[in-house]
């Protein structure tokens, strides 16, 4: 066939503005190590980046620490690089679930938040306070949390079993009338939490997300989920690519939708799960990351998964490094400056997708 | 190529589909035609594998669907819906190349960049391979749909209303490509809503109304004036011209 000699109907129409993939990659990557050095430098106890160089030539040179040392060295690698680790953790995990759950439901504007994991953990980890339990052991709430988000995720898969033929509206209405159960009974459990204990400002500072005092042992609880939710979510994403044709073509194209679906609820689920579990409920991370990576670079999961994990961990780095040194001597709930960066973003974003 | 043996499909309490048999031939241009709701997608949808019939059988190459695996059925039969709103905003270029899926495995190579840029080539469009489908007009990306099918180089070409969203040019165009693709033993099988193009260039035509099949056979004998005025409830007024061509005009009775 050959070319319509016809005018140009759309030459008006902006012109695709991607950024190339390596630029996109090298960009990311060196604004996190910027973020993550930044991070490492500031903090309410002043030591800097050029202390923690020499600490680490004198331990490579085999020389023995001064006394001074050995405190500096701790603060840096006990309390301040674990804290770094999990808060960079939890930004991979939220912006790969926001990736999956956009892709699954093939919306944009999608967030893991409507599946109702992460209220699933802020109920149960609430009733952990509830009943005086959460002060016991740093894991009694992690632990109530994560049951919390994984008997949500039970619920939203044995749904998707029950009725394989739902429309997907269906089983997105159904996991918002699982979340406005659980938010209505955590606000309930929190209120009464409020009422009877002294540890208001604990249960408060969870429901808000924060990385205060998280260690070593907060990042080896969150990592297998967090790592086994990302395998679980690699293997679908170019099944995920498919899916954006729609439902139809993807099964033409011999994508099991059903069996996608229900991968994506898992993978998606347990990222939050594990995220949630030691950080607590960190909003709009798992919805912006996704989207702005997605007009960056274009649409294709698997590039969208790789620079969204990196974006996501330079974002909540930065958000817990505006936390922390805010306020000094104490410190913001990093849920408040996340929420605080990604409203305007959002609204930003709505504004541009209204203009179209 | 195709044949549908007494299909019957319900929703709910209506029946769609009733007892439906025809036999289809390969190599052909098909054309499904029928008014409004009397069960066009649906019969299209069965053949291309997305729905299953209630009673009934349908089968490709003397096999029933039911019994091809996913992948065969990915590389025998292409499927193109009408116009849809696609969410995310990929290139018409990368769209084309994921209609190779089920051969590239998700993992598209040289050949399959090639093959997708001859697609949209071959529809004239090769132009747009940069732009994203969410800036495209309906005419273009319904373009770009038949291409990303053309890419996927299946034997059956299963199309819903190709030329909903095209001007006049563009649908001889398209008709014109997918009788070449039929000259090379491709079963183009597609519903339309224009009696007269069909009539002018399909080979073969199935005559639906009310979920049943009212006339199957060669186009100018199928869509003939009882046939027509039987299953639209007009009139049609067929004339020939001396150098051969008919030309139709409809009227309300």
């Amino acid at each position: 066939m050959s070319p319509h000699a016809r005018p140009q109907e759309s030459h008006h129409v902006r012109h695709l503005r991607r950024v190339p993939w390596s630029a996109a990659l090298g960009g990311s990557s060196c604004l996190f190590v910027v973020v993550f050095l930044l991070a490492f430098n500031f903090s309410s106890v002043d030591v800097g980046l050029k202390d923690a160089i020499e600490l680490i030539a004198n331990a490579l040179s085999g020389k023995t620490f001064t006394p001074e040392q050995h405190s500096l060295s701790a603060i840096l690698f006990e309390i301040r690089l674990p804290r770094i680790v999990v808060a960079a953790l939890c930004g991979a995990a939220l912006s790969c679930a926001g990736v999956v759950t956009q892709g699954v439901f093939r919306n944009p504007l999608a967030s893991p938040s409507l599946l109702g994991v992460e209220s699933g953990a802020g109920l149960l980890a609430a009733v952990a306070f509830y009943f005086g339990v959460a002060h016991l052991n740093t894991f009694t709430v992690p632990i109530a949390a994560l049951v919390g988000a994984l008997a949500t995720t039970a619920v939203l898969v044995a749904f998707s079993i029950r009725f394989p033929h739902w429309p997907l509206e269906s089983l997105l209405l159904a996991g918002f009338a699982v979340n406005s159960l659980q938010v209505a009974l955590t606000s309930a459990v929190v209120a009464l939490v409020l009422e009877e204990h002294q540890q208001g400002g604990a249960v408060l500072q969870w429901m808000l997300g924060s990385f205060s005092g998280r260690g070593w042992e907060h990042v080896a609880m969150s990592a297998p989920f967090i790592l086994a939710g990302g395998f679980v979510a690699t293997k679908l994403l170019h099944r995920l690519d498919a899916l954006a044709l729609g439902e139809d073509v993807a099964t033409s194209l011999n994508v099991d939708i059903h069996g996608l679906r229900r991968r994506a609820i898992v993978g998606a689920s347990l990222l939050v799960a594990g995220a949630v579990a030691v950080a607590g409920a960190i909003p709009f991370v798992s919805l912006v990351v996704p989207h702005f990576t997605r007009i960056l670079i274009g649409p294709r999961h698997k590039r969208l998964m790789i620079i969204s994990a990196i974006n996501g961990m330079t974002l909540v780095l930065a958000a817990d490094l505006i936390a922390r040194t805010i306020r000094p001597p104490g410190e913001l709930e990093v849920g408040i400056v996340t929420s605080l960066i990604g409203t305007p973003l959002f609204v930003a974003l709505l504004l541009q997708r209204g203009r179209r | 190529m195709i044949s549908v043996r007494h299909a019957t499909l319900k929703k709910g309490r209506s029946l769609i589909l009733d007892d439906v048999t025809v036999e289809l031939p390969s190599g052909a241009l098909i054309a499904v035609i029928g008014p409004n709701g009397a069960g066009k997608t649906s019969l299209l949808r069965l053949m291309a594998g997305l729905d299953h019939p209630d009673s009934g059988d349908v089968l490709v190459t003397e096999k029933s669907l039911s019994q091809l695996t996913g992948e065969e059925r990915a590389t025998t039969l292409s499927w193109v819906p009408t116009d849809s709103p696609l969410p995310f905003a990929f290139t018409a270029l990368e769209t084309v190349i994921l209609g190779r899926f089920a051969t590239s495995k998700g993992a598209p190579g040289r050949t399959d960049t090639e093959k997708s840029r001859a697609a949209l080539a071959a529809l004239g469009v090769q132009d747009l391979a940069d732009r994203t489908i969410t800036t495209l007009s309906s005419g273009e990306r319904q373009k770009v749909m038949v291409a990303r099918s053309l890419a996927a180089e299946c034997p059956v070409m299963i199309l819903d209303e190709p030329l909903a969203n095209l001007d006049i040019a563009a649908s001889l165009h398209l008709l014109k490509l997918l009788k070449s693709r039929t000259a090379l033993g491709t079963t183009v099988c597609a519903s339309f809503h224009d009696i007269i193009l069909a009539r002018k260039h399909a080979d073969y035509v199935v005559l639906l109304a009310g979920g049943k099949v009212k006339a199957v056979g060669p186009a100018e004998k199928t869509l003939s004036s009882e046939h027509i005025r039987e299953v639209f409830g007009v009139n049609t007024t067929i004339a020939h011209s001396s150098d051969g061509k008919s030309l139709l005009e409809f009227q309300l009775p």
